[in-house]
């Protein structure tokens, strides 16, 4: 099932405002579930569920590390066990939990993002009357990421080359490692942006106010449904906790 | 001696050979010729332990590819991208240099720095050694991406279009260190090559056949 990157977008903002303001566990565990859901409906590609699983996987030793540093510093409620000072208490092991949750959400609501390709989104801000400028720039913002990625790529590729391999690193000497490389990758990533500009600007980018587009993306039955059904249930929440 | 034994490589959406049976010696320069888009590039990173998905066999010096740890494709094999800027992962090419010889380690072994010196003196890099290579012109830049093959080694040289974007004096120069180098050459431009009488290769529909 296609579904339209506006009607995604709609369902993000939903998703982000809920994990927002609902601090229950199993309210953010089904987000991650819909998120998850989502990413099965939309990805058309094995190599896309994989690069996620990949991220998962190198991100499990933070999620560890999120959950217990929660655990260890938030003290209040009712007391599990205690040792000496270190207490673990209800409130800790919740706010452990909804953090780990609320950072897997995010991970998987970017990766959502990051499968659509950049043009789609200069169609789904222009669509919604964004001036074409704007939503080039918004566009571009969420195109850097990948940017980073394929350069951080590079980098690892090079240094497997020269018998360096950062998953034999420990945790220390990865940071150490990636302070020496994050200088020349957001220079190279800053001047491809510097490169794009003037590219734009040989072609006259801001001189023709009219536009026309290699394809469209017209709306689905299911994707005004979707969106129709996702606009009350924002309003209808947002309601009910400020009122 | 590199040998294949029934290679078979696919992208999802393209095959790029099919079962390709072939051995050549690796005592003088290879040349692997082949179109656009027929897999050179490709056949680099495999050779480089880059892309390890492949079916059949690939034997160096009659070891399977395969079998090899990863340390041992950086101590026998040395690949530089066709892109320049591809091969680098500092911001000037001491840095980087530095890194192809100790790694992360602060700690420099002795004549280190005097083999930098000669490797940067060799191809006319001293002067701007120290400066961001982004901002080095495209030609710096490739003759920068070449500067860790002259560092001591003894390992296979990989090269993807070395001579491209290079003028005439560092064609020279990359023409004298590929002189009796156990190096496959991947590129286009036999004519630039002829002076080492290398032995020529070419990917034709799928296959890698010896031409000399």
């Amino acid at each position: 099932m296609k579904i339209n990157l506006r009607t995604i977008l709609i369902i993000i903002i939903l998703l982000t405002t809920i994990s927002l303001l609902f601090q229950q566990v199993l309210v953010q565990l089904y987000l991650v579930l819909i998120s998850l859901g989502l990413i099965l409906l939309s990805s058309h590609r094995k190599k896309n569920m994989k690069s996620l699983q990949q991220r998962f996987q190198g991100l499990i030793k933070l999620f560890v590390i999120l959950f217990l540093m929660q655990i260890i510093f938030r003290n209040e409620g009712n007391v599990y066990m205690e040792w000496g000072i270190v207490k673990i208490t209800d409130q800790g092991v919740n706010y452990g939990l909804i953090s780990t949750l609320r950072i897997t959400l995010i991970i998987l609501l970017a990766a959502l993002l990051f499968q659509r390709p950049f043009y789609d989104y200069l169609l789904a801000f222009h669509s919604w009357h964004f001036p074409y400028e704007i939503s080039f720039l918004i566009a571009s913002v969420i195109n850097f990421i990948p940017t980073y990625r394929s350069q951080f790529l590079t980098i690892k590729e090079n240094l497997y080359l020269r018998g360096i391999y950062f998953r034999k690193l420990t945790l220390f000497q990865r940071f150490r490692t990636v302070s020496q490389l994050i200088f020349p990758v957001l220079s190279r990533a800053l001047l491809q942006v510097k490169d794009r500009a003037i590219a734009l600007e040989l072609r006259g980018f801001r001189l023709y106010k009219n536009r026309t587009f290699i394809y469209e993306h017209k709306l689905a039955v299911w994707d005004w449904l979707i969106q129709l059904f996702c606009l009350l249930l924002l309003v209808f929440i947002v309601k009910g906790q400020i009122l | 001696m590199i040998e294949f034994k029934n290679f078979s490589f696919s992208f999802p959406e393209q095959e790029i050979f099919r079962g390709v049976n072939l051995r050549f010696p690796l005592k003088k320069p290879v040349l692997i010729q082949g179109d656009n888009g027929s897999g050179k590039t490709t056949l680099a990173r495999i050779i480089s332990g880059l892309i390890p998905d492949y079916s059949g066999e690939i034997l160096l010096k009659k070891k399977k590819l395969a079998d090899f740890t990863e340390t041992e494709f950086a101590d026998k094999i040395i690949y530089i991208k066709q892109e320049a800027e591809q091969n680098f992962v500092a911001a000037t090419l001491e840095e980087d240099l530095q890194i192809w010889q100790h790694g992360f380690s602060q700690i420099e072994k002795v004549g280190e720095e005097r083999s930098r010196k000669k490797t940067f003196s060799k191809l006319k890099l001293t002067e701007i050694s120290q400066r961001l290579i982004w901002q080095l012109s495209g030609g710096q830049r490739k003759r920068g991406s070449l500067a860790p093959l002259l560092l001591p080694n003894n390992k296979i040289w990989l090269l993807d279009e070395p001579a491209a974007g290079l003028d005439a004096l560092s064609v020279k120069i990359l023409l004298q260190l590929l002189k009796e180098k156990r190096a496959i050459i991947f590129s286009n431009r036999k004519s630039i090559y002829e002076s080492l009488n290398p032995l020529e290769m070419e990917i034709v529909e799928k296959k890698i056949i010896r031409i000399n």
